[in-house]
Order: structure tokens, then sequence, then C-alpha cells
């Protein structure tokens, strides 16, 4: 039984910052898997972290850098950038029309 | 091939020594794996795409091997996971959002085998995304367990565990993030490699979860496992999380005598939830390694429990992120495509990512992620390797978790930890359980393979030959 | 009294000319190339491909931020900023977010006798990678990847401009101090160097314009702090030349006065400058808060910087612009016009840095007038009255010549006086009638008599006395 439930408009929105749709039923049966989910990570409370240092890497590597060189070797024929797709036109992607007047 | 036999027709050891001896050309024996393809595939679904220039591959490598090439992998085939990108050859992830996907690119680790002189069989169906612990989340059908046709074969590299444990390939590559090259390689009753984070290269391999994703593969015994890591690993200028460390040759360096080596089982996992049988074989497993001389004492990894829910926050958190390139505009279809699984985790990472949530559950789960890399630290103190079982359960029924993912996700509990701990762990199968395949694991430090791989090949080489019978 | 103070901070982007780009080996020097020709697996945003970072662009910044006088954070890290859209291949920008290269700099607006007008704080400076370029045609949208990658550096300033006469004069010198760095061509009009302006309105009481009052601060969600900010801002895009930006402020500043005057807040937005009718013009898509959901970049290790390394940033660096322009005026007491012309431009300083060394070694210095000599050689640059496409020697001895006093024959100038004077009766009236302008006219007579070869000074008090 999830102690935390997620509104139905909280899955809206989560869908909408992650560019998903939904239909209703799936926004539905999300609410109740999500919270679940949500309800178990959320045992990670229980552990006292003050003073632990986040580990977002596992390597414990710094400073992996390269050279500022030009190396042709992975570059891709503008025919291999666009192979992918049909719909290209001189050499560009075509999306849909973007309503701005700049960039 | 019916029963499991250690040094089998599918090993590198044997296969290699026949080409080498020119008693068979790769040309026989890849056209030997397509029949196989051919004959089980429709039953099994391991494979999305079978290479149509597989034969053509394999003759170039005959050629080069009359001129006196001295490739390591030359003519061998070789399955790979539709998560590794191939030039001219599809890629899909398992999902409809890839269908179509032909990379203009090789991943590095695919080079490498190239270079070493392997011909690709084809590519193996994966959970979507590698999203998944059974091969029942994959768009293009599911995976059946070769040993038990209505059984999963444990995923998410489902495909390249069925297809080495069924003999239609030797050797199948994989990824593993929680467990996905280890779980259905104990499902499987086949040898699954995860090495250490970084000891592979990661590009060109469709990221799930970038700090967890370690590139590994799938053989039929613990000398190919070895044999394969010391092709594919690398210190790559394209991956900047492969460091520092120089690859040995880890299939030369099998057969030390292992009397004295400490071994650690992990006390957290030794409890309620572990199949009995199970738990029997593992204890025989212990006994084996004892009589080799190892002496076994109980570590503990006390943060351990919590390995799980950190991993579900952590994992799908990236995942959320490296799928935001999947947008339809350069390639591949658009979003509305993606899986219920997908879009699951998707949704689940952006939440812990988002604002307001992010110190509760992401940031909170990275110390969380400090506490058990700190565990395995210490623990390793104190031994120099640990062992435990693969899975805690045997291959479950397909269909069986489907509606519970909570539940699903609860089969990683014995694999998932060395994810986030970046340490390389080796499954090897042990003796059958309720007569399906169950794996023991080998965990080490990281970058060292060589104690993992050289205490699995002695435990593999007394425990003998397993007696279980394939369904197909 | 005027109740409204404008309060303008500055986002400014600086695309920096390394040779590749920012996290894959491509080249970076995309302007004007064919399509999606300048792309790999990287760049593109193709699943699987990793990013690795170019120490070149790290040291740059590092540069500029030491320049501007920042903090430099020993320890850094690249993080994911996440939104979609199609010019963006990753769903991400990879970028800084909390822990950027650079934090808390200044830099001085200065009036023409070096005293300080104005500083400006600066809040940070990071780096990261530009996107694709959106093209829109027919009712259609175009994506070209070419752009995407190349190293971008993301300057900050504190809402301390009060002005678009401030902003104009600090764009162009930090163009300037870009040039000086050399890792940028900061070109506003070719995209090189960009400019988001925030303009709000503060209201004051009477004669308390600088002075926040205690009573009125309050704490400000727009600007983050305990403040008398007001609580909203107005960002401003597509500004591309120091002109516009000039034209974008001042037009939002009385929009947004005349808002407040009737009584109303300007709405927080995005607006976009109009070149064509010199106005701001609100963004026709809606606008919602962005929840870029940073979290650190997994791919790229953290970057440690030690000491020893920022120091010998800080010691490489040229002298800057304000540093020359103080010295071209303390020590070659140049006019401050003089100076700052020649400061922004390299070629014209840099010739004169060397003809000058050359004056002092090469020549014997009591050949040429030496007063103010500097203040001539510069004259005689920046007005172009000697070719400085020519070798050091060729320059050095025509301004030798054109400065030295000329050898005049007393004897022939008295007689060509004597001839000029005859020969331009005119004149020589208009002279002695209170025009003194038409010397002038009589001393050219007498150097075109005397075929140049005579000292013009010389002439010209020889005529006054001749017609005295």
């Amino acid at each position: 039984m999830a102690t935390k439930q997620l509104t139905l408009e909280e899955v809206i929105h989560l869908a909408r910052l992650a560019h998903l749709t939904l239909t209703d039923k799936e926004i539905e049966t999300y609410q109740t898997q999500l919270s679940s989910i949500i309800d178990y990570i959320g045992k990670l409370n229980e552990l006292n972290t003050d003073n632990v240092d986040p580990a977002n890497q596992v390597t414990g590597l710094s400073n992996i850098l390269r050279d500022d060189e030009i190396n042709p070797e992975r570059a891709l024929s503008q025919d291999e950038v666009l192979s992918n797709k049909n719909d290209t036109k001189q050499g560009k992607f075509e999306v849909d029309a973007i309503l701005q007047n700049n960039e | 091939m019916q029963y499991y036999k250690i040094m089998n027709s599918n090993s590198l050891k044997v296969i290699l020594e026949k080409l080498e001896k020119r008693e068979i050309t790769s040309v026989e024996i890849t056209k030997q794996y397509l029949d196989e393809i051919k004959k089980k595939d429709s039953q099994i679904n391991a494979f999305i795409t079978v290479n149509d220039k597989a034969l053509n591959e394999a003759k170039l490598a005959d050629d080069k091997r009359q001129r006196g090439d001295k490739g390591v992998l030359l003519g061998v085939p070789i399955a790979l996971k539709d998560v590794y990108s191939t030039r001219g050859l599809k890629t899909t992830a398992g999902s409809r959002v890839l269908e179509n996907y032909i990379p203009p690119y090789d991943a590095t680790a695919v080079k490498k085998l190239k270079q070493a002189g392997a011909v690709i069989l084809g590519k193996t169906n994966l959970d979507a995304w590698a999203h998944g612990s059974s091969g029942e989340n994959s768009d293009f059908g599911v995976t059946h367990n070769p040993y038990d046709l209505k059984s999963t074969p444990g995923g998410s590299s489902s495909g390249s565990a069925a297809a080495v444990a069924s003999g239609m390939a030797p050797v199948a590559a994989g990824t593993d993030t929680g467990g996905s090259i280890r779980l259905p390689a104990s499902f499987c009753n086949v040898v699954g490699l995860k090495p250490t984070y970084g000891r592979v290269s990661r590009y060109g391999i469709i990221a799930m979860g970038s700090s967890f994703d370690s590139i590994g593969h799938i053989t039929q015994d613990v000398f190919s496992s070895a044999l394969v890591l010391s092709v594919t690993g690398e210190i790559d200028p394209n991956d900047g999380t492969t460091g520092k460390v120089a690859v040995t040759q880890y299939h030369k360096l099998l057969g030390k005598p292992i009397n004295g080596v400490k071994l650690g089982i992990i006390k957290e996992f030794m409890k309620e939830g572990l199949d009995s049988e199970i738990k029997k074989n593992f204890g025989k497993a212990c006994k084996t390694l004892e009589d080799l001389g190892c002496e076994i004492v109980e570590i503990s990894l006390p943060h351990v429990d919590y390995a799980t829910s950190t991993y579900y926050i952590l994992v799908p958190a990236e995942v959320s992120s490296n799928l935001g390139r999947m947008d339809g505009v350069r390639f591949g279809n658009s979003r509305d495509h993606f899986s219920a699984e997908a879009k699951r985790r998707v949704m689940i990472g952006t939440y812990t990512l988002s604002s307001g949530y992010y110190d509760a559950y992401y940031n909170k789960a990275l110390k969380v992620r400090r506490l058990i890399i700190n565990d395995f630290n210490n623990a390793f103190k104190s031994v120099d390797a640990i062992i435990a079982p693969t899975s805690p359960t045997p291959p479950f029924k397909l269909g069986e978790k489907l509606n519970e993912p909570l539940s699903m996700y609860l089969s990683d509990i014995y694999v998932c930890p060395m994810n986030l701990a970046g340490v390389p762990a080796l499954s090897v199968p042990m003796e059958p359980a309720h007569n399906l395949p169950c794996g023991i694991q080998f965990v080490g430090r990281q970058f060292d393979e060589n104690t993992i791989f050289n205490i699995a090949h002695a435990y593999e080489q007394a425990r003998g030959d397993i007696n279980l019978k394939l369904k197909i | 009294m005027n109740n409204y103070q404008p309060v303008i901070g500055l986002e400014i982007h600086v695309e920096l000319s390394t040779v590749s780009k920012m996290f894959c080996s491509c080249p970076a020097d995309w302007f004007g190339k064919e399509p999606n020709t300048l792309t790999c697996p990287v760049c593109l945003g193709l699943p699987g491909a990793l990013p690795v970072a170019n120490r070149q662009a790290i040291e740059w910044v590092v540069k500029l931020g030491l320049a501007m006088r920042c903090g430099i954070n020993m320890v850094s890290k690249f993080d994911r900023k996440h939104y979609f859209y199609p010019d963006l291949p990753k769903g991400f920008q990879i970028s800084q977010y909390d822990v950027p290269f650079c934090h808390g700099g200044s830099y001085d607006l200065l009036d023409n006798k070096l005293e300080k007008l104005k500083t400006i704080n600066i809040k940070r400076i990071h780096m990261e990678e530009d996107t694709g370029k959106l093209i829109h045609k027919n009712g259609k949208s175009y994506v070209d990847f070419n752009r995407c990658g190349v190293p971008l550096v993301e300057i900050v300033t504190e809402p301390d401009f009060e002005n678009s006469t401030q902003v104009k004069q600090f764009l162009e010198e930090l163009h300037t101090l870009v040039l000086y760095l050399n890792i940028s061509d900061a070109n506003m009009e070719e995209g090189s160097m960009r400019l988001e302006p925030n303009i709000s309105i503060r209201k004051v009481q009477g004669s308390t314009l600088h002075v926040p009052s205690k009573k009125n601060i309050t704490l400000n969600a727009v600007h983050g702090m305990w403040s008398d900010l007001p609580n909203y801002k107005v960002e401003v895009k597509n500004i591309n030349s120091f002109k516009f930006a000039v034209q974008a402020i001042d037009y939002e500043i009385e929009r947004q006065i005349e808002i407040l005057k009737r009584g109303d807040i300007p709405p927080q937005e995005t607006r976009g400058f109009d070149p064509n009718i010199h106005r701001t013009v609100s963004q026709r898509t809606k606008e919602e808060a962005h929840d870029y959901r940073y979290f650190p970049e997994p791919d790229i290790p953290p970057i440690t910087l030690e000491n020893s390394y920022v120091e010998g940033v800080k010691a490489d660096l040229p002298e800057l612009p304000q540093q020359k322009l103080r010295r071209y005026i303390k020590t070659y007491k140049l006019r401050y016009q003089d100076a700052t012309i020649l400061i922004s431009d390299s070629k014209l300083f840099n010739f004169f840095e060397q003809v000058s060394g050359h004056l002092i070694t090469g020549h014997k210095t009591e050949e040429l007038k030496d007063e103010n000599m500097y203040s001539m050689v510069a004259n005689l640059i920046i007005n172009k009255k000697i070719s400085i496409d020519q070798p050091i020697d060729s320059f050095v001895a025509e301004a030798v010549k054109k400065l030295k006093p000329v050898e005049t024959d007393e004897e022939e100038l008295v007689r060509a006086i004597d001839w000029v004077i005859n020969e331009n009766a005119n004149a020589v009236l208009n002279y002695k009638q209170g025009n003194i302008n038409s010397i002038m006219f009589l001393v050219g007579q007498v150097m075109q008599k005397m075929k140049g070869k005579a000292d013009a000074q010389l002439v010209r008090s020889k005529l006054e006395e001749a017609l005295s």
C-alpha cells in the first residue's frame, strides 16, 4: 500500500517534462505503479547520511581530457549523418515548424 | 549437445584449436551456427537480426588465416546484444523506437572484436533498452529459456544467454547494469562476466545507466570468458571513464592454485527469500572451494539491503536522461513508440531529478551509493573475493512477474550491489536447483578480474560437468 | 525627479575559437560550411556516443576568468541540463550548474580620466556546448548540427547596469578583452558573441536613488536574494550587434516605465528584438518555467586544477586592454581618444609599439621633435598619414622625415616669402585686415615655391614677421 500517492496531475506533468504522450488508461496505471515504486525507494530515508560524500562516479578518476585537435577518424559524411531519415532537405533534417521569430 | 560439459564444442579453447589446426574453417563453423539458429531460434527467439554478411566475414577470416594473420579470435563467430552499435547492421535496443536504426559507426568493443578477427553472427534479443530481468520487455517478442521453454532466460541480456546456452553462438556479448549479464547467465547455465566498470569501453553501446553500465559477455566456460576480456578490455580515449589500468592476458593467467585464498560470504544475503535448494547448492559449492584450499568467512555489507532502492533511483534517472536523445529528429521513431517499462523508468527518473525532489531522492541515493562502495572496500580488506548465489530464486515462469514491476526489480538483489560499487563479478553455473539452472557469483576488487577468473576456473574444473538437459 | 531606475544584467555567450569542438574532435569552425558535414556520433548525439572534454577550452575559460578577476573553482565538473528542442540532439546540454569554473569577478568601467565610473560584478563564468542551428523557411523548420558541440563560455553579470550606454561600453570592452586573450573572434554579427540582457525597473523614493532603503527590501524571487530589486525581469533575445543592444535596452526601459506609470507591473517574460522595427516583441510561445533537472555528468570525471596551473595561466596573461590604455596615457602621454583607438585594434597597437621601440633605440632622438613624439606617431598611424602596410624601417624613415624639422635654406626662404607676398596682394591685404587664416594660404604658397623644402612652422613665423 503506497503511503505516497502521485496525483494524476503529477503524472501528467512528468509525462510532459519527459516528452511522453500517455493515454488516460496509462496515466492511471502509472499513477499506481509509480506510487508504489516511489514508496519503495523512499526506504532510503531510514538511513542517516549526514557527512557522507555523494558518489556519482565509481572510477575515482579526474582530469580525463583531450587535446584540442581535429581527428577525422570518427567524422561522419553528410550522407552518413542523414542516412537514418528519408525526409531530409538540402542536407538538413526537417522538423515540425517551430513557432518562433528567432532561434 | 544435450548435457552440459565444460569442454564442449562451444568452448573457445576447442574452437580455436580446431581453426588453428585447420580441422575446420571459419566458414564451416559459422555455417554450423547459422544452421543452429535456423533450427532452434523460432522456439527461443534469441536473435533480432542475423547478420546476412556473416559468411562473407567468415570467408575473409579464413583468407586472413591463410595469409598468416594471428588475430586472437580469428574466425570465431560471436553474437552481440542489440545495444552494441554495429556499422551498417541494424541496432534496435529491443525497441520499436529504433526498429529501423542503422548506426553509421561501430562501438569500440565491436571494433576490438573485429580487429581480433571475430565474425558477427547477429544481434541478440533483450529487454528493450536493457530495462528488465526476464527478457519479457522486448518489443520483438519474448525469449525462452533453452532449459525450460516456459521459463524466462533472465534479462536483460536474454537473447545472448539463450543463444550461448542452446548452442546458437559460442560467445555472446552483453551489458550488465544491475545484473543483466549475470542473471541470465545463471538462469541459462552459462558463464556471464560483468567486468569492472570502465574495464571495457562503453563508447558505442546504447547507454542505460551511464555510471553503472558494464560491458561484458556470456560464454560456455571460464577460459572463454577470460580470453574475450583480453580482447575487449581497453583504455579508450573515446570513453573518459575507462581509466588507466592496463589490460592483461587473463586467459593465460588461469590455473594458479587457490589454496589460502580467502572468500567472503555476504551475511545479509543468506536469509529468507533465498530458495532452499539454491542455498543447499551454494553450500556444496562452498565445500568444493574449501576442498581446493580456500578459507571461507562471513562478511557483512551493512547497507546492501538498500542497494535495490538506491539502484532504482539512480539508474532510472540516468535512463531518463540517456533516452532524451530518442526524439525522432535524426533517426528512429517518435517517443510514442516507447513501451510501458521504458516509459515507467523514464518517468521515475524524471521524478527523482525534478525540482524539489532532487535532494530527497537522487542526492540521497548518491550518498547511500557511497556507503555501499565503502562496504565493499571494507570487505576486501579482509577477503580476496566475495562469493554469493547469483539469484535468490530459480528461473521464474514467463508471465509470472509481468504485472508486478516491483517484484521484478527484486530479482536483482544479489547482483545490483556490484554495479553500485563498480566491481567485477563472474557468474558460473552451480548444480541445478529444481532441475533448473542456477549460478554462483565470484566478486572481486576493481580491476582484479584475474583473481576471480582464477578462482572461478578452479571451481569450474573441480565441479565438473553438469547434469542438466536442454529442452531444445 | 526620476523615480524609475533601470536594473540591467547581462548573460553573454562567447564562442571559443578552439580548433576542435568541446567534447569531440570535429572541427569547431562551423560558420558557412555545408550543413551536417562537421559532425560525428558524439556531437550528433547518436546512441552510445560519449563526451570527452577539450583541455584547451578549459584553459581558456580559466584565462577569461582570471582576466575578469574571478575566483577559480579548483574542483569543478560538468552537469547535464535537460530540455527538449530539435537543435539539442541529446535532449540535454552539457553545461555547468553549481560549480562553474569561475565565480565572483568584477570589471571596472572607466571614464576618460581613467577614473572608475562603475564596477560591474561578474556572478559566474562557466563552460558549455553550443546547440545546432534551426533554420525556418516556408513554414517549415530545418536543423543543421554543424555548430552542435562548439565550446561556449557563458558570462553572467549581476544586475549592475543602469543604462544602455554602460552596457555598450562593457560589450565593446569585453569584445576587446576577449580578442586580447585570443580565445574568440567575439563577433556579434556572426554569432560568436551573443547577448541576452535582462531588464527591469526599480522604483525609487526621492533622493535615495542609489541606496536601497531597509524598508523596501523583500525576499526577491527573481533575483534570488534579499533586495529591493524589482520582482520581475524581462529577458531579451535576438540581439546581434552593439547598436541593436542599445536600441533594445532603450526600448525596453521606456516600455516598462510606461507600464509602471500606469500602475501595472510588466509581465515576467522573454521577448525578442526585432531589428526591423527597433522594438522588442513578446514571443508567441507560452512561457513555462523550465525544470532542467540538472545532475552531474556521469561520463566526464571531475576536473581538479592545481595552484601551479592557475598561476601559470595567470602569468601568461597578456597586457590587458585597460592596462595598455593606462600605459599609453601615462607613459607615452597619448590623448585618451587616440589611446582608446589604438588599444582596440591589435594591428594598430602592435605597429605602434614596434615603431615606438624602434624610435628609441634606432634613431638619434634629437633628430626628431621629441616633445610628444609618441603622440605624433600615434597620430600618423591613426589618421593613416603614413601606410602601416610596410616594414617598420621604412615607416620610421617616412615618419622621421615628416616629424623632423625640415632644414630650410634661410636665404631662399626670404626670397620665396618676398616673391609670394608680391604675387598675392589680396591675401596679404586679407591678413592685414585681420583674417588670420589667410596666413595658411600664404604658407602654402611659400611651401610650394620652396618645393616643400622648408619647415612649415619656420615659414609661418618668418611670414608673420614679414607681414607685420
